[in-house]
């Protein structure tokens, strides 16, 4: 698959939340 | 429940509990703070304009790693030698296993390499099962990465790749 892999920086930050708003899941560290 | 993977973080706000935070929009708005000061760290994956995975990836991040020492035999510590962790993934759900988390992990370790970390280090489960088990990233893809098994307790899984 064709990724852009992108070093995580401050500019991203809303990219950053938007994915987690969208992403149905949960995280390890709440289980 | 959204984490926004607030937990994983290398910042002086860490301490006791104040990992987490209660509310899905607490953590949200911390996130972004971390994220636009850099103490969250890692790498997102973009197909097209659609972000599809993160990981992060964050350097000597002792308060993190002593976290996880309760439940993985992690090595001490020590003060010379730069360990990258691996603590989570996040795939969307309809693009996972398409080698996503792999490419991840290769650009993690290349970007470590070069600047300047003796070991990536990941802390898996040897079964998989159940979704608490995936974000750590399955043995056999860091395997495929040049990673090793560098100890185990209760089927939880220390792996490392050495960079020098």
């Amino acid at each position: 698959m064709e990724l852009e892999i992108r070093k995580l920086t401050p500019d991203l930050a809303e990219d950053y939340a938007r994915f987690f708003d969208t992403t149905p899941i949960m995280s390890r560290e709440t289980a | 429940m959204k984490c926004y993977c607030v937990t994983w973080r290398n910042d002086d706000s860490y301490v006791g509990n104040d990992h987490w935070y209660p509310t899905e929009e607490e953590r949200r708005a911390h996130a972004i703070q971390f994220v636009k000061a850099g103490s969250i760290q890692g790498y997102l994956a973009y197909h097209g304009d659609e972000i599809v995975g993160w990981c992060n990836a964050t350097g000597n991040c002792l308060r993190g790693v002593n976290y996880l020492r309760a439940y993985w035999p992690i090595e001490e510590s020590h003060e010379n030698i730069r360990v990258k962790s691996i603590f989570c993934f996040m795939i969307a759900p309809n693009m996972q296993r398409q080698g996503i988390a792999t490419q991840l992990t290769e650009r993690i370790c290349n970007d470590a390499a070069a600047d300047g970390f003796e070991f990536v280090e990941a802390y898996a489960y040897k079964e998989s099962g159940g979704s608490d088990h995936e974000f750590g990233g399955p043995l056999a893809m860091y395997e495929k990465c040049g990673f090793y098994q560098c100890g185990e307790r209760d089927g939880r899984v220390v792996m490392r790749k050495a960079l020098k």
